[in-house]
């Protein structure tokens, strides 16, 4: 039997997330005839319809939905085959992935590492996208270090090792004064929760944005829906000089970026409460092996260490 | 200071785009130590597979044999992993075809859509008996409305559609099967049937299937009146409501022989209409096109 080809079945696979022929194409970022021809070729192959076309969208047939597992294994399989490859590939010519965060401070290291170019390692930085799980991405050889904050467990998964950087007690609420009335003493949660607020996305602090929620939820009855996103801590930084809102971040901002100084007033919670909710370190894989790798976490610690 | 950014995602340019083939074409060039011999196996020539393996080693920038010894290709530490780490694309594959297979082995669901009035002819029985009888298909009923056919098809709620219309659109394929006869038929009283004065037009009802009122060429005594599907359905299961003298030209005759009688008398003779099987052109069934010609030479065996 010809088996069908990966492109087919991935096109399968948009096809039975989407519901359409047409968002399937976007996604993929083909036509939408080229999908009406890919899934017309995997239905002539197999002899079976396997989507109920109709005006309300598209659904998978009987045998459609029995093989889509199947279909999902093979693609992720097709998927690990080929980064597993490229990692290995990595490995014999000295390189390695880093994935960085908004953070102010991995933005510093990454100028620091750039000032002063190792011989021994050729160095890859891409920003952190949002919506990836990094903690999958990592284990499946995608990216082989990634430098971000987690607060509290959230990034202690099995497979993922963190070499500390740093960590740091409770949560600080930061706003102009200019703008809010608020005083650092005596400060009183709702009236804060009730302005505008600017959090960071969940690649600068993965958990932190569930732990809001819930907390807020639970203890005040007040669900968080509108707030404005910051994709770094600068972004969070200006948008907060401007007077947009008051911003909530992780672990002790004021220490870490130096908020007082810029004319932001500062208030902390929770630090006896949460001792060490936020953990700033390098991420890597458990069993990690690859001695370029290893080298290239260590002198990344150093850098972060000197830069203070 | 330059900054340096990263692209190693998007190093297949769309000229190299690899497949599965690629991969199971690498794996039997890793057994057989020879690009001819893989080309056997997988039934291909010695230059396709070269392609692939170049295909291979320019995507992933790394050679994956060498030919050291004259004649025999020696993989490269790239290629024993690689070669160790398809173990899981292929148990996935596997499990994929063996699916595939017991769909195919299961025997295809053929879903056959008509209106009641049709579905209650004995012509349909016939039809769907025929289509029992062949290999390989399980045909199941679906009704569908009248005024839903084309709806239905295109959207794989019927994989065909049996009815008195054809269809002229490009996208689907309409071939006569056989045909049907409306009988001429009468209410009855008590089984006996009166037939109102001759000399004098009769007026009879036509049940106008597929919402269309046949147009047939009718013998110049006849009056006759179109009776839509639904009251003609209505009729046969509530014969009470007809009234006892009615005339109809019926597509079958009910069981019920104290209600319902024959009518030919008078002249009155069964009128034709053909029955047509439609169903989609591109439709992955492969068997379809050719049913129509299968059932009509099988009903005319009869």
């Amino acid at each position: 039997m010809i088996f069908p080809e990966i492109r087919e079945l991935q096109v399968f696979i948009a096809l039975e997330r989407t519901g359409s022929f047409s968002a399937a194409a976007k996604k993929l970022g083909i036509t939408q005839p080229a999908v009406s021809a890919h899934i017309a070729k995997l239905e002539q192959l197999i002899g079976y319809p396997l989507f109920h076309r109709g005006p309300d969208g598209t659904t998978p047939t009987e045998q459609g939905s029995s093989l889509i597992p199947l279909i999902k294994a093979v693609e992720s399989e097709y998927g690990d085959l080929l980064r597993r490859a490229d990692y290995w590939k990595r490995s014999q010519s000295n390189e390695v992935k880093i994935w960085t965060d908004g953070s102010i401070a991995s933005r510093e290291l990454q100028r620091a590492r750039f000032n002063k170019p190792e011989p021994h390692a050729n160095e890859w930085w891409q920003d952190l996208k949002t919506g990836v799980d990094w903690t999958a991405a990592l284990k499946k050889f995608e990216v082989d270090i990634v430098i971000t904050g987690t607060f509290l467990k959230a990034g202690d998964v099995p497979g993922v090792k963190t070499t500390v950087i740093s960590h740091e007690a409770g949560i600080t609420l930061c706003w102009n004064p200019d703008y809010y009335p608020f005083h650092s003493t005596g400060f009183s949660f709702p009236d804060a929760l009730s302005s505008s607020l600017i959090l960071p996305v969940d690649s600068l602090a993965l958990g932190f944005r569930d732990f809001l929620t819930n907390w807020c939820a639970s203890s005040y009855d007040f669900s968080l829906m509108e707030f404005i996103e910051c994709n770094s801590e600068q972004e969070g930084v200006d948008a907060c000089k401007l007077g947009l809102g008051v911003m909530i971040l992780p672990g002790n901002a004021d220490k870490r970026i130096n908020l007082s100084n810029i004319g932001l007033t500062t208030a902390t919670a929770f630090e006896f409460l949460l001792p060490k909710a936020f953990t700033f370190g390098i991420r890597s894989r458990t069993h990690e092996q690859n001695p370029q790798i290893l080298a290239t976490i260590d002198l990344l610690r150093k850098s972060l260490g000197d830069l203070g | 200071m330059h900054w340096k950014h990263a692209l190693i995602e998007g190093r297949q340019s769309p000229s190299s785009s690899l497949d599965l083939r690629h991969f199971e074409a690498f794996q039997q060039v890793y057994r057989a130590r020879d690009l001819t011999a893989a080309g056997h196996e997988l039934g291909t020539t010695r230059k396709t597979i070269r392609r692939m393996v170049d295909n291979l080693e320019t995507t992933f920038q790394c050679r994956l044999f060498s030919d050291s010894t004259r004649g025999q290709l020696t993989p490269t530490p790239f290629a024993d992993r690689l070669f160790n780490d398809l173990r899981f694309l292929n148990s996935a594959k596997q499990l994929l075809e063996e699916h595939i297979r017991s769909i195919q082995d299961a025997g295809r669901v053929l879903k056959v859509g008509t209106s009641p009035a049709v579905f209650r002819t004995s012509v349909f029985r016939q039809v769907f008996r025929t289509l029992q009888t062949i290999q390989g298909i399980r045909p199941s009923y679906v009704p569908v409305k009248a005024d839903e056919s084309s709806k239905s098809i295109s959207s794989g709620n019927c994989d065909i559609h049996i009815s008195t219309k054809t269809c002229d659109e490009r996208r689907f394929i309409c071939e006569q099967i056989t045909y049907l006869e409306l009988i001429p038929i009468a209410r009855a009283n008590n089984g006996v049937f009166r037939s109102s004065t001759s000399g004098r037009n009769i007026t009879a009802h036509v049940v106008s299937l597929d919402h269309k009122t046949p147009s047939f060429k009718f013998p110049s005594h006849l009056d006759l009146q179109p009776l839509p599907e639904a009251n003609w359905l209505r009729w046969i299961d509530h014969p009470e409501e007809c009234p006892t003298g009615t005339i109809i030209f019926a597509p079958d005759i009910p069981s019920d022989r104290t209600q319902w009688s024959r009518a030919d008398f008078n002249n009155l003779t069964p009128l034709r209409k053909p029955l047509y099987l439609t169903c989609l052109r591109q439709h992955p069934y492969e068997f379809l096109p050719s049913l129509g010609g299968v059932i009509q030479s099988r009903l005319s065996r009869q």
